[in-house]
């Protein structure tokens, strides 16, 4: 008979039973996914990133983790007594990663920007909460600022937060634009976009390759954002006011007329046109099967897209290999269209960056530095490109990356460049993108706040509201509302800055984009940065 | 160790008397006095106690450890500053200040609101409805209707399937809409006004919690249905005579859980409307919102929000418990 002291007898032995054999399990476990052996320093790498930490069946089978597998021994060599282990941890899911390094147990290295949820300013906020170490003397130690390509060193810039340094860059992207298919363009007569088109340019290119069978644009969800970018959105809707508790304000109602002229633009390529189509549910995937299953002519991303694999579906080489021509005849790729007086915002190129755990002792963050230093900007990115090339002979597979963050487009001992592998167009349509000049970023000229103040929901919010409400909007009532919700929550906030300090660094910002500017778009700056800089900044700076 | 070898035989032979007010009068032990003439009043042994607790312990550990301690440090943290790797600084009700004038926290709960109420509305009382009327279908016909309905489905994977078919530019909706029932091309999903409606929908299809209520129904005896049917009867006066009161239990508590799931909705309309529940925020429920606030590491104002919802969800919860009977014999 089953007695209530059986069932704890049972439960316990059970209990027990599980608990050896999870100790017995787990003093075996990993075993193969660690790297060196009899070790001092250990250095976690999570979520197999930067790198799957690779056994040796593993680079036996597969040239990329062979070519890894190389570099990572020879750095090594000059590192005795360092092992790398996998860990579990989500890597790109910014919950699990700020649990796991709020912890303790995060890994030793992460892509920076997660923890800020890939948004700049709170991944600075996270920063400033000790989410990851200080490595501003290891900057200076192994000087990889000075390595970093030219056309992304103005980007580097802004990442200092308060003068110290949490990050090292580690990928460039050239900027996000709109691709095309080339071959309808040339097909339909119609003129091939270029660098400084505008947005009718854009509305008139779409109408043009719009079918019955295919539409001439598929924008993501997001894609209202862009032609309201072009135009200043973002800096002409902030003003800096060090009077206030929370030193920004809001205003989306001065420059109404502008931001309503491009809000019926492209709700008047949906709605009106019918030549493009966007939806509440379409992401970048949506977007681009749409566009190699010949559903839409156009659509808008970074030029990392030219790069996927041409043995995956809805992938641009894919679709190339599928009609059987050279992907650069096929597919164009331009810098997005620019606003009225010549200001552009959409296409600014973006940095990838490495952090380190806080957790790290100081020896153990030099190692981790050193490594990843060596794996991008040393001796570790040539050796595996090298032994992959020597394992595939294949340079699509060696050059993957049109603007490597190291400038490195030719290495030594592989026949052919980057050029060579990918078609002249593509190279050339990533350099154009990459040579945009990077707007002036306020973090290198404003303090960090602690907090990283009032979201951007309520923008959010307002864009997909203009770009999927059918019927009529009232643009200039949305514009006052969107200026009395985003000031309503900036008033729950205080400036960890103090208000001298902020005042400084705004008029210092201020007048590096009017400098920048006058260059770029000299109409922007005489039509609508002075003016605006005269009767709206000025007097809140002042005030 | 000698007095627990003499009392192993008790619990062996005798495990029902342990249990109070299950019999008015218990054997004693090995043919003793009787364990308790009245029910409740019997003093447990050191061993019985020590087994209750040793019993219970594992559940309450679990308990304190994953549900009360967080629920209390959440509390806490409402009321500091929440950063995560510097010291903790108290700063009273400021976040429950921000949160209260955050316009987008009231539209939150407009929504989360408006959700619950077309949820429980749809995908609550409709399925009481439809299993009754199953019951009345042949034992064939109830065979196959609950082959349909309950077939075991993954939630995500048909939500991300009915993401697709909502779909306003290629979705399997759009295409009935236009092209069986001739009607304009809908908005769906990217309409303000309907979108909530949209995201209840599959709940319908989902038959949310019928097979319980069929189950519930199915333990009624046949024969209160076949004396109603003699006493003449219909279909409408013995579900209202019979069937509904004894799902009122079932009812009541499934209720509960309609209500609090339902103030909760997270995945669904996250996997429909994507985080910031567009257009406009139309399908932003409290709980997205909250997710939105971890995602900006406002870990203060998030547990704030989280104190909030659950006041609002323990007042209703309350309610429903103070004005439902539950007893069907009332």
């Amino acid at each position: 008979m089953t007695t209530r002291r059986k069932v704890l007898l049972g439960l316990a032995g059970a209990g027990g039973a599980a608990i050896a054999g999870g100790t017995i399990y787990s003093s075996f476990a990993n075993d193969d996914e660690d790297s060196g052996s009899g070790s001092d320093i250990v250095l976690n790498i999570g979520g197999d990133w930067p790198f799957a930490v690779p056994t040796a069946k593993q680079a036996k089978a597969d040239p990329n983790v062979k070519a890894l597998s190389e570099a990572l021994g020879a750095w090594q060599d000059d590192n005795p007594g360092v092992r790398l282990k996998k860990i579990t941890v989500k890597i790109w899911e910014q919950k699990h990663l700020v649990t796991a390094i709020s912890g303790g147990s995060g890994p030793a290295m992460f892509p920076g920007l997660v923890v800020g949820n890939w948004n700049g300013g709170a991944t600075k906020v996270a920063f400033q909460q000790g989410l990851a170490a200080d490595i501003t003397d290891l900057v200076k130690k192994y000087k990889f600022d000075d390595k970093i390509a030219d056309f992304a060193k103005p980007q580097w810039e802004g990442w200092p937060v308060n003068g110290k340094l949490y990050c090292m860059p580690d990928s460039f992207n050239a900027g996000n634009g709109i691709y095309y298919r080339r071959d309808l363009v040339a097909k339909k007569g119609l003129k091939e976009p270029g660098l400084g088109w505008t947005w009718d340019d854009l509305r008139t290119l779409v109408a043009g390759l719009t079918t019955d069978r295919m539409k001439g644009a598929a924008f993501q969800k997001w894609g209202m954002n862009w032609p309201l970018v072009a135009q200043g959105w973002g800096l002409l809707t902030r003003v800096p006011a060090p009077s206030q508790k929370w030193h920004w304000k809001y205003d989306y109602t001065t420059h109404a007329a502008l931001w309503t002229e491009f809000i019926e633009l492209y709700r008047g390529m949906i709605y009106k046109d019918k030549s493009a189509f966007s939806d509440s549910t379409l992401m970048d995937g949506e977007v681009t099967a749409a566009f190699t299953q010949g559903r839409a002519a156009l659509f808008g991303n970074n030029i990392g897209f030219f790069f996927g694999d041409p043995d995956t579906d809805n992938t641009l080489p894919n679709m190339a290999k599928r009609m059987d021509k050279p992907i650069g005849e096929l597919v164009g790729f331009v810098p997005h269209p620019v606003g009225k007086t010549g200001y552009y915002g959409a296409s600014s190129p973006f940095m990838g960056v490495t952090s380190f755990s806080p957790d790290l002792s100081e020896e153990a963050l030099d190692k981790a530095v050193s490594l990843q230093n060596f794996l991008t900007y040393g001796k570790g990115y040539v050796i595996r490109k090298q032994a992959l090339w020597n394992e595939t002979k294949n340079l699509q597979k060696v050059y993957t990356d049109p603007t490597p963050i190291n400038g490195m487009t030719q290495i030594e001992g592989i026949k052919g460049d980057m050029a060579e592998a990918w078609g002249p167009e593509i190279v050339k349509a990533a350099e154009i993108s990459a040579g945009l000049s990077t707007l002036p970023d306020e973090g290198a000229y404003i303090p960090a706040e602690k907090d990283a103040g009032p979201p951007n929901t309520p923008v959010e919010d307002m864009h997909s509201h203009w770009a999927f409400e059918k019927g009529k909007v009232d643009i200039r009532a949305d514009l006052k509302k969107l200026t009395d919700t985003h000031n309503q929550q900036a008033k729950g906030f205080t400036s960890s800055v103090d208000k001298a300090d902020f005042a400084a660094g705004a008029e210092k910002y201020y007048a590096a984009v009017t400098e920048f500017w006058q260059e770029k778009a000299p109409d922007f700056v005489s039509e609508v940065l002075e003016p605006w800089l005269a009767d709206v900044v000025k007097p809140s700076l002042e005030a | 160790m000698a007095a627990s070898q003499q009392h192993t035989p008790v619990e062996e032979e005798a495990p029902a008397a342990a249990r109070p007010g299950e019999r008015e009068t218990a054997p004693g032990p090995a043919g003793g006095p009787p364990a308790s003439t009245k029910p409740g009043t019997q003093k447990p042994g050191r061993r019985r106690r020590v087994e209750t607790t040793l019993f219970t312990l594992p559940a309450f550990l679990f308990q304190l450890s994953w549900g009360w301690y967080p629920m209390i440090m959440a509390f806490v943290l409402s009321f500091t500053d929440a950063a995560l790797r510097r010291p903790v600084q108290f700063t009273g009700l400021e976040s429950y200040q921000r949160i209260w004038d955050d316009p987008l926290v009231a539209q939150s709960f407009r929504v989360t609101a408006v959700y619950t109420v077309l949820s429980i509305t749809l995908t609550f009382f409709i399925p009481i409805f439809v299993a009754i009327l199953l019951m009345e279908m042949s034992r064939r016909h109830i065979r196959w209707m609950m082959l349909l309905w309950f077939l075991p489905l993954s939630g995500v994977a048909s939500t991300v399937l009915f993401r697709y078919m909502f779909n306003a530019q290629y979705g399997l909706f759009q295409w009935v809409a236009t092209k069986v029932l001739g009607l304009p091309p809908q908005p769906f999903l990217n309409s303000a006004d309907q979108v909530l409606f949209w995201l209840v929908v599959p709940g319908i299809l989902f038959f949310g919690p019928g097979l319980i209520y069929m189950a519930t129904l199915q333990s009624i005896p046949a024969s209160y249905f076949e004396a109603a049917e003699i006493e003449g009867a219909g279909f409408w006066r013995k579900m209202w005579t019979i069937s509904l009161p004894r799902l009122r239990p079932i009812i009541s508590m499934l209720l509960i859980f309609a209500i609090i799931g339902s103030t909760q909705a997270f995945e669904f309309p996250t996997i429909m409307t994507g985080a910031e529940g567009s257009p406009g925020g139309a399908a932003r429920t409290v709980v997205m919102y909250l997710f939105q606030l971890l995602q900006q590491l406002r870990y203060a104002d998030a547990t704030a929000l989280g104190v909030y919802l659950f006041v609002i969800t323990m007042t209703l919860v309350v309610i429903q418990r103070r004005f439902f009977r539950e007893d069907p014999d009332t």
